[in-house]
């Protein structure tokens, strides 16, 4: 669970976030200024709630949960990676795009190359 | 995960069925008659045993299925390709076609879907300045450009800023009211081989990223730290910042470096936004909520 921002209900914190993009199912990928690409599953549920004022009107509210389900970075070598070593990398470009067809091309500054993975969510699958 | 138990009778009313599902493993026991009928080869191992039956086939195609959804969700490298400078910070995928467009400092390039080949190039002295961010919508790629910001000079051919434009501008904008012969950063529509087909004037310095859908054009403005909604003839509908877009107000969007804006569309229409601070880890992500119908933004 990716902690809520609690100054704003539709908000959440992130660390050094370069690009973000969302795959057909809603998969949200965010990489950052180190070329490690989180995968985020956001949750919606909307709640009726009613107003106590005069108006008495019953609005809907979406409340989001953000799960974090995988992350690895964008290195040619292996696609996963669990060190903790990725400060000492601080490449200039880092961008993440995905295509209809749900592959994910993300680039590497440092390595001067686009590397493209293909990642399966369990609702497509 | 989830664990989900399930007590319910069989359908015939010849017994119980118990199922046990731990997602995405499920084991269903049959107790009765009859055993539950899932697939033609428990069908016949029901008829075998017809008083009790562990339903082992479906146990099986549950764990195999499992291995499958489970080797899905880790991201597999598929192939890599050069071509990439520095100074080429954003990227795009056109939704038709699946065409790869990076763009950056001194133009764009377009790579196939598969393979992966260069099939155009364009330097940025064809449009005088370094193109920032790209997007698409209906195969159509949307990039936009760099303007003049703070002695920074792109003298381009496009949106030549009048004496009234400029003072309109200034009164919004009076600390960046120096340079009366400044250009806006513009706004360009390609078709999918990469022809200019319009451009129009973005009233803001230093856009950063865009994103479009069917209605609008989503422009993320370093400067400001305000998005604009604009809609697709040009006309801005509304700049948001981030007090507008925080609840209590004491939230502000920090201006960070040339590549630490970004945003993207969510597929049921939510706007997400990142914004980072060059300097500080800090990061919020804002999420607009814009209602179609009415054009009003909520939040």
């Amino acid at each position: 669970m990716i902690g809520l921002d609690s100054t704003h209900p539709h908000s959440f914190t992130f660390s050094n976030p370069r690009g973000l993009a969302f795959d057909p199912v809603g998969n949200l990928f965010v990489v950052d200024k180190q070329t490690r690409v989180r995968v985020v599953s956001i949750i919606s549920q909307i709640s009726q709630i009613d107003q106590t004022d005069k108006t008495k009107k019953r609005n809907s509210r979406n409340i989001e949960q953000y799960h974090l389900l995988t992350d690895f970075n964008v290195k040619e070598s292996h696609a996963l990676d669990d060190d903790d070593d990725d400060d000492d990398v601080a490449p200039v470009a880092a961008s993440i795009a995905v295509a209809p067809d749900a592959r994910i091309f993300a680039t590497n500054g440092e390595l001067s190359r686009v590397l493209v993975f293909a990642f399966v969510s369990a609702a497509l699958s | 995960m989830h664990v989900d138990e399930t007590f319910r009778c069989s359908p015939d009313d010849s017994g119980f069925v118990v199922s046990v599902s731990f997602f995405p493993w499920s084991l269903e026991l049959t107790w009765g008659w009859r055993a539950k009928m899932c697939s033609p080869i428990s069908k016949s191992l029901a008829c075998c045993l017809p008083q009790f039956s562990l339903d082992i086939v479906s146990v099986i195609l549950s764990f195999v299925a499992f291995d499958v959804a489970r080797e899905g969700r880790e991201p597999r490298l598929l192939s890599s390709f050069s071509g990439l400078s520095r100074d080429q910070t954003r990227m795009g995928v056109n939704d038709t076609d699946g065409h790869v467009w990076i763009v950056g400092e001194r133009g764009l390039c377009v790579y196939g879907a598969d393979p992966p080949t260069l099939v155009l190039a364009r330097s940025v002295s064809e449009f005088d300045r370094p193109c920032r961010g790209v997007a698409f919508c209906r195969g159509k790629a949307y990039t936009i450009y760099e303007g003049l910001f703070e002695g920074k000079f792109y003298r381009g051919p496009l949106h030549h800023v009048s004496e009234q434009e400029w003072n309109d501008f200034s009164t919004i904008h009076p600390r960046s009211a120096t340079q009366p012969q400044t250009t806006f950063p513009s706004l360009c529509v390609f078709d999918s081989r990469g022809q200019l087909q319009r451009s129009f004037c973005l009233r803001m310095f230093m856009p950063r990223a865009v994103a479009v859908d069917d209605e609008y054009i989503y422009v993320v403005c370093a400067t400001s730290g305000r998005f604009h909604v604009i809609d697709h003839n040009g006309l801005c509908i509304r700049a948001i910042g981030s007090k507008e877009g925080t609840t209590s107000g004491n939230k502000r969007v920090q201006v960070g470096a040339s590549t630490s804006l970004g945003i993207a569309l969510h597929p049921d229409g939510r706007i997400f936004t990142t914004n980072a601070d060059a300097e500080t880890v800090e990061v919020l992500f804002l999420v607009f909520h814009i209602c179609q119908t009415s054009r009003i933004i909520h939040f």
